[in-house]
Order: C-alpha cells, then sequence, then structure tokens
C-alpha cells in the first residue's frame, strides 16, 4: 500500500502539476459544453413518476360474457339432451334397453350381452 | 429565497416540499454532475443527459431522508450518482466500447511539427489515457482530480479506506503520466 507521502511527493512534482492542471482545465471545458435537461422537463417526469401513486386504479373491464348467461346455455343444452328421442337405443340393443327399463336387471341380462360379443371381460376387469 | 443557501439548507427545505429550493439545487449542480456522468459514461451525451434526471429525481424523492446518515450533500450526492454508474457498467461494458470508438490514429505528437501543441489531440490523448485505466482507478481519478473531491469523501464514497484511494490514485497518476509522455 503506498503511503501518503509517496502520493503527496508525485502530486507535487511538476510533471504531474501539470498534467493536473490539464486535467482540470478539460473537465471544466466539459462542464461549461453540458447543457443539462430543462428543469421543467425534470419536473414533469417526478410529476409522472408520482401520479400512479396518487390515480386510483381504473375499474376493471367487464367481461363480454356473464357466467349467467353460461349456466342458462348449459341448462338449455341439457334439456335438449333430455328431450331428444334416442332410436338407437332400441335398434342396436334392444336386449339390454328393455332390461334397463326394469326395476331389476335379472341374470340373464349377462348372457344375452355375452351372446352379442360384448366386451364384458374389461368391466369385469376394472 | 435567498441565493446563498448552503445544500444542506435547500435539502432540508426540499425535504418540506419547497419547489423552488429544488430548483436552486439543480441550476447549482446539474451541470457539473452531467459532466460527471459524461466521463464515467465514455462520453455518452444522452446517457449522461438521462442520469442527471435519473439522479435528480432522486435527490428531489429522498429529500426527506437526506442526513440520516449525517453526511456532507456532496458525498451523499455522488454516492448516489456512483451508484447509477456502477449499475450501468454491470448491463453494458461503456468502458469498452468507449476504447472502441475513440482509438486514436498511432499519431506520435512530435510529427505535428516542432514547438507545435494541438490541444484537442492532447485532450483526446488524455481522455483515452484516464478511460484506460483500470475501473477502481479511473473512478478514484475522476473524484479527486476531475471532481476535486477530498479523499476523505471519495473514501466515503467508494466505501473504502482512505489508504485504498490513496493507492489508486498514486498508481492511476503513474499510468496517465506514462501515457502522456508524447506531450511533455
Amino acid at each position: 500500500m503506498t503511503n501518503d507521502n509517496e502520493l503527496n511527493k508525485l502530486e507535487e512534482s511538476a510533471d504531474i502539476r501539470h498534467l493536473l492542471k490539464e486535467v482540470r482545465t478539460m473537465s471544466n471545458e466539459e462542464n461549461a459544453q453540458c447543457t443539462p435537461p430543462p428543469f421543467d422537463s425534470l419536473m414533469e417526469r417526478i410529476r409522472e413518476k408520482e401520479a400512479p401513486q396518487t390515480i386510483p386504479f381504473p375499474p376493471k373491464k367487464r367481461t363480454g360474457i356473464s357466467p349467467w348467461w353460461l349456466v342458462a346455455a348449459c341448462l338449455t343444452g341439457l334439456c335438449i339432451g333430455i328431450a331428444m328421442p334416442r332410436p338407437w337405443e332400441e335398434e342396436t340393443y334392444p336386449m339390454l334397453s328393455s332390461h334397463l327399463h326394469k326395476d331389476t336387471i335379472d341374470t340373464s341380462l349377462g348372457e344375452s350381452l355375452t351372446q352379442e360379443g360384448f366386451p364384458l371381460h374389461l368391466i369385469v376387469s376394472m | 429565497m435567498k441565493g446563498n443557501n448552503t445544500d444542506e439548507q435547500l435539502m432540508q427545505l426540499i425535504g418540506q416540499g419547497n419547489q423552488e429550493a429544488f430548483h436552486q439545487l439543480y441550476e447549482r449542480h446539474a451541470r457539473r454532475l452531467q459532466g460527471f456522468f459524461l466521463r464515467m459514461l465514455a462520453y455518452d451525451e444522452e446517457k449522461a443527459k438521462d442520469f442527471t434526471q435519473e439522479l435528480f429525481i432522486k435527490v428531489y424523492e429522498q429529500s426527506p431522508r437526506f442526513n440520516e446518515g449525517k453526511s456532507l450533500f456532496t458525498t451523499w450526492l455522488y454516492s448516489m450518482a456512483y451508484n447509477l454508474c456502477k449499475n450501468e457498467y454491470r448491463h453494458q461494458e461503456v468502458v469498452e466500447a468507449y476504447k472502441a470508438e475513440h482509438q486514436l490514429r498511432d499519431e506520435p505528437a512530435s510529427s505535428q511539427g516542432e514547438g507545435y501543441l494541438n490541444t484537442e489531440l492532447m485532450y483526446k490523448h488524455l481522455r483515452r489515457a484516464i478511460a484506460t485505466l483500470p475501473a477502481e482507478q479511473r473512478t478514484a481519478f475522476t473524484l479527486r482530480y476531475q471532481e476535486e473531491l477530498p479523499v476523505k469523501e471519495i473514501a466515503h464514497i467508494l466505501q473504502v479506506p482512505e489508504g485504498t484511494i490513496k493507492s489508486r490514485l498514486h498508481y492511476a497518476l503513474l499510468k496517465v503520466q506514462e501515457a502522456m509522455k508524447p506531450f511533455k
């Protein structure tokens, strides 16, 4: 670490004194050429920065579709689905549908399904 | 308002919301600080302007908390200015950009003719000599010999012991002296 004397000695040498004089002159010239931004524009920026803190948040925009409309649409779809006739149930699986209409399912159901090639083993394995 | 208020008195008034005091402080220091930014940011004028504004916005915002650390206004101001530059250094290699942009022709001073000293060329060499110093030495050099701050204040700004600042200054001076030999 350099001690104080070494720096002082260096600063006092004629060469460095001349050099530092040039450095100061150059810096003063640079400072003189500087044109800081006008004070008004500075204050404007300060006001802009402060503005979000004082102005309340803008109200949230309402979404286009109300959730109640979605509920109504779902209910309508459900009603239509229930009301629609299902002819395929009668034609494709006459035996199955006849059994399902009953309150209880009898044992012959399994046999009839097996006869039709229904993958009953998959349901059992589940 | 009186024009002979000290910086510390003006800061107190700014803390109380006095805009005129802020105007006065800005007029007093803006040019000098812009010069500091100019030198620290590789002579990028636009950036120096932006940084000057940014600094004074900070001064305004932090004025109510000024002197909690009981420091001089200039120390406080230059500490903030230096921190802004430090953040910038982290993002961009400004010094390298400066070196690349300001590569001087390898023209010795003697070729200018006997007794002839081109001041502009000398300043160009001087800027280059300072810019090529290691960052720590360059900062100490700028604060001491261009901003003319005392070593004690510089030590406070850079948060290093005074001895370290003196050491950096010593080596910086030797390097600049060596670089400026052709202009003797």
